[in-house]
């Protein structure tokens, strides 16, 4: 899912679609519906309404086909009409204030106690004494991962996965979530170190 | 290089920054006073590269990826087809 050379591949899969190619849109579904999802529920109230915005975009997305000019990447502008209409959703459940404005960004300080009041270690890192190849190939480990992140505020959840596990950069981010670059940084910055804690006692045994 | 005087920075404003560090997005009014702790902090250091396996093990994870959507949507977009667009 990291960026390939979008522009070609994207008009071939558009043509693909315009020709009436079914399973070109089957994998066009299954690459980014579950995301679609994610994105939409950001800005709505629940998982049926997300469910239900997800499915009008595809739609809409379909309608527009004709007019995608390959300007941005194909992902890009699918993301772009399901912000724009999961935003208005939202505004008709009179939920105006993107939550991502609101959380996530101030909740509590990481890490406190591990400082002194000076900001210096009161409790440093223990040493992970693996490497990183033989880290990446345990999957006791990776599935420890997954439930670090499902256990993550909701936001940041949602910047973590988009960013670091779709490999979106951070200007699709901001764009399809509507946030500020501070708040995409802190958002991601808190995800990652909430993470790294609850991986490290694991880590920390493995000598 | 930067023309700012480095301010030290603390152990903790120091791992605030470890992400935005790994992603080469630190400021360069911060960049200079970062690296000259991190060269003298073992702590610190070990953070940071913790924070790089992390974020590595993060990005090994499989996406979402497949959905019960696709029998549905791809009938859709067969009515959409016959329909004319």
């Amino acid at each position: 899912m990291h960026d390939q050379p979008v522009h070609t591949t994207d008009r071939a899969r558009v043509a693909a679609l315009l020709a009436g190619d079914a399973d070109a849109f089957g994998d066009l579904v299954d690459e980014h519906h579950p995301t679609m999802l994610r994105v939409a529920r950001w800005y709505v109230s629940n998982d049926q309404v997300a469910e239900e915005v997800t499915q009008e975009t595809w739609l809409a997305i379909l309608d527009g086909l004709a007019t995608f000019e390959g300007r941005s990447s194909l992902k890009t502008w699918m993301f772009r009409i399901l912000a724009n209409r999961a935003r208005t959703r939202a505004k008709r459940e009179g939920r105006s204030v993107p939550m991502s404005a609101l959380d996530g960004g101030n909740d509590e300080p990481l890490d406190a106690d591990r400082f002194d009041e000076r900001g210096f270690w009161r409790t440093p890192p223990e040493r992970w004494s693996t490497d990183p190849e033989s880290l990446t190939a345990d999957r006791e480990l990776a599935s420890r991962v997954m439930s670090a992140i499902d256990d993550l505020p909701e936001r940041q959840r949602t910047v973590l996965v988009l960013r670091d596990v779709e490999g979106w950069s951070s200007e699709e981010v901001r764009n399809a979530l509507d946030l500020s670059e501070t708040n995409q940084r802190v958002l991601l910055h808190r995800a990652r170190a909430k993470v790294r804690a609850a991986i490290a006692p694991q880590l920390e045994r493995v000598r | 290089m930067t023309d700012h005087p480095h301010h030290p920075l603390s152990c903790r404003q120091l791992t605030e920054h470890s992400s935005a560090f790994l992603e080469g997005t630190l400021g360069d009014e911060i960049w200079g006073s970062f690296k000259d702790h991190l060269e003298r902090c073992p702590p610190c250091a070990e953070y940071v590269r913790q924070m790089g396996m992390t974020v590595e093990l993060v990005r090994r994870l499989p996406g979402d990826r497949g959905t019960c959507a696709r029998a549905e949507l791809v009938d859709r977009f067969r009515k959409w087809r016959s329909g004319g667009g």
